[in-house]
């Protein structure tokens, strides 16, 4: 079974996340002396490329199905676990809060100027 | 893997530029991207530690292409990555 589409440049490379952060993603999960052979870290990277696309598109259905125009943060934790992925779900509601929680902390301290 | 909450290491603009991609998708507010993001780390480390699993079972060190190809074939969860592997 050779790695076949890796050799020529795919559209799928335009899109490719950084090599160096998957990586690093990578070896956080791998003990301290193993590898991941080059072929493997491109097959990750670009696997991970169409995650976000497979992602998005169950998002973003579920948000026209709902009249919205904007994909909202419940229809990517709805899109989760409609792909079979409940478990990123649940573990993904504490960064909306933090995130939601930071964004506030942003508003009060900026002086009374009023965003375009 | 814990991680700062409510941050990405991946870059969110490039994530964003495969979000447009997509041109059903009319606009993704940015809490919505970066959820995406965050997602798709958790991603990188589930598919990376399952073709390590692989690895181990055949006393190897390193993940192969074949580890990984061989998660998508046996795995439901990364059925929609079929076609990238020729499986």
């Amino acid at each position: 079974m050779d790695s076949t589409n890796t050799g020529e440049h795919t559209e799928l490379d335009d899109l490719a996340l950084p090599r160096s952060i998957v990586m690093r993603l990578i070896k956080q999960v791998l003990p301290q002396k193993s590898t991941a052979q080059k072929e493997a870290v491109k097959a990750i990277t670009n696997s991970a490329t169409l995650f976000i696309s497979y992602l998005t598109s169950a998002a973003g259905e579920i948000s026209s199905t709902n009249n919205r125009k904007i994909v909202m943060p419940q229809d990517v934790l709805g899109a989760l676990e409609e792909i079979e992925y409940p478990e990123f779900a649940n573990r993904l509601d504490a960064h909306l809060q933090a995130y939601e929680a930071s964004l506030k902390e942003k508003k009060l301290k900026l002086p009374q100027v009023d965003e375009d | 893997m814990e991680r700062p909450l409510g941050k990405t290491v991946l870059p969110l603009s490039r994530v964003k530029k495969i979000i447009k991609e997509d041109e059903d998708i009319h606009s993704c507010s940015n809490a919505s991207a970066l959820l995406v993001s965050v997602a798709t780390e958790m991603f990188i480390e589930k598919l990376a530690d399952q073709s390590f699993q692989l690895a181990k079972l055949q006393k190897r060190k390193g993940i192969q292409y074949r580890d990984v190809a061989d998660v998508v074939r046996k795995d439901d969860q990364f059925e929609f990555l079929s076609d990238l592997f020729s499986i």
